[in-house]
């Protein structure tokens, strides 16, 4: 069977905006990537691009996406989802034995979007929940509130994670909101939707990553061990929904590691749009020994705790590029993984900030 | 450059039932007759059983937080009040509705809550002015 490897990365940093375009930031995403990987444009096969066309405000923008990353006259295909998603098609893509590198690019151009609070308003049943104006935070509200309940977890934890992660961000050059912060500082913030304070908000940012895939181990950065994604209890009318509940995450994890090997996971690198997402997901991984929210407050998930959670930052300090934090994750878990400390990670994403569906992908060295 | 990009959904045949339910005052669900499980709002097919659903009842209007935040944001910007948001599933039924919670109530999950419905009604989601404790 066919080995899928990492061959290259490249990304540039988060930023709240670029003066650039999309064009250029994914070329020079992309250029990063070639060096990384050391291969010629010559040598790509295909394109898998992760975008929504509402966030970009243009129609078919798959077909804007080739260009700029030597993806003319090549297999062009286009995810709209998260680009973890788009990561696993070109994954598949080499399993077929029909291609042999294959790129997977992904961008945000957040600064772009004047209302993103309405597009994200239009996730949503036109006759049940729009005309109710709900923001997209209060829909997360909704979830971290009935996670706590469940779980008996107190609306501090949200600001222990929030803290880490903004605090790891500070080792990252690629984050755009690491800082020196502490806990005491966070809860004083004020409640945009109550559990969630201000800070337990990821910040939007313009972002671009490239990742190229590879069926040669020749320039082997990391190598895929195993990919799942699954849709949970989601309606658009949210009447399927399980507040508090990730469903999409038991059955993703089942395909990508099989429980016998959940020990090869020595980091995690989640998207969390919120801080409660980080602690829903991991309540449902199966990756850690042990209460999740013990964990939390005994510092297990911190840098140089038992199970690194989100060492990178994660969104919330590195900046959300929208569906772009997928592959961001992705790229920063390899550039982890090469600092020689760690083995093997799982890389997990949410579809959308308040959406039950997402993808996971276990990493090892390479 | 704005582009304003018009669309108009038909509810459909379950969601119809459901918002002419409203402008009669009623909370209207579906019963599958197979498993007789009742949603709301209603389906025109049973999730579980994949048939299709010709039934629609009226159900007990009284239904259960399951979830609640409060905020001053909407997607359109800030308001100057609090809303209270609230999940709420009806009694004996499947499924449920987002709304807003009379802001006189503490909302806490568990609590049992009513519809208030606006005098003047015209089959949307807007006919019920907010939900408020059932007793
Ligand atoms: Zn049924």
């Amino acid at each position: 069977m066919t080995e899928v490897y990492v061959a290259g990365v490249g990304e540039i940093p988060c930023k709240p905006s670029y003066p650039q375009d999309f064009r250029e930031m994914l070329f020079k995403a992309f250029k990063n990537c070639l060096e990384d990987s050391g291969i010629d444009v010559s040598e790509i096969d295909a394109v898998v691009a992760s975008g929504l066309d509402f966030f970009e405000g243009v129609s078919i923008t798959d077909s804007y996406t080739p260009d700029q990353v030597g993806g003319r006259l090549k297999f062009n295909t286009l995810v709209t989802n998260d680009s973890l998603n788009a990561f696993i098609h070109g994954y598949m893509l080499i399993k077929t034995g029909w291609f042999k590198n294959v790129l997977v690019t992904a961008y945000a151009k957040a600064s772009n979007i004047l209302n993103y609070g309405e597009i994200v308003l239009n996730t949503w049943d036109p006759h049940l929940i729009r005309p109710l104006l709900i923001h997209h935070f209060s829909m997360a509200a909704l979830d971290a509130q009935a996670f706590l309940s469940r779980r008996r977890g107190e609306p501090r934890d949200l600001s222990i994670v929030a803290a880490k992660n903004i605090r790891n961000a500070q080792r990252n050059s690629a984050a755009a909101y690491g800082a020196d912060t502490d806990i005491e500082k966070i809860e004083s913030d004020e409640f945009v939707s109550e559990p969630l304070r201000r800070s337990h908000v990821a910040r939007l940012c313009d972002y671009a990553s490239v990742v190229l895939l590879s069926s040669d181990n020749r320039s082997a950065k990391a190598v895929v061990k195993g990919v799942g994604f699954a849709h949970g209890s989601h309606s658009s009318d949210l009447s399927e929904r399980v507040f508090g509940k990730f469903a999409w995450v038991r059955p993703a994890v089942s395909q990508a590691l099989p429980s016998s090997s959940r020990r090869v996971v020595e980091f995690v690198e989640v998207s969390e749009p919120f801080a409660s997402t980080e602690l829903m997901v991991l309540d449902e991984l199966g990756v850690y020994d042990g209460d999740v929210l013990k964990g939390v407050r005994g510092g297990d998930f911190m840098f140089d705790g038992a199970l690194p959670i989100n060492p990178s930052g994660g969104c919330i300090g590195m900046g959300y590029p929208l569906n772009a934090a997928g592959l961001q994750r992705v790229v920063q878990a390899v550039k982890l993984l090469r600092m020689g400390r760690w083995r093997g990670c799982l890389v997990a994403s949410v579809d959308g900030e308040v959406v039950d569906g997402g993808s996971i992908v276990v990493l090892s060295a390479g | 450059m704005d582009i304003e990009s018009q669309y108009e959904y038909p509810a459909g045949v379950a969601l119809s039932k459901f918002l002419e339910g409203l402008r009669n005052g009623k909370i209207i669900a579906s019963r599958c007759e197979k498993c007789f499980s009742k949603h709301v709002p209603p389906r025109a097919y049973c999730l579980d059983c994949f048939k299709p659903i010709n039934e629609y009842i009226e159900v007990d209007p009284v239904a259960e937080v399951q979830t609640y935040t409060r905020s001053r944001l909407l997607a359109v910007g800030e308001t100057g009040e609090e809303i209270v948001w609230v999940f709420v599933r009806f009694v004996d039924t499947l499924g449920g509705l987002l709304h807003m919670l009379d802001t006189a109530t503490t909302p806490r999950i568990g609590l049992k809550v009513k519809p208030v419905f606006r005098e003047k009604r015209v089959g949307s989601i807007h006919d019920i002015k907010c939900f408020t404790a059932a007793d």
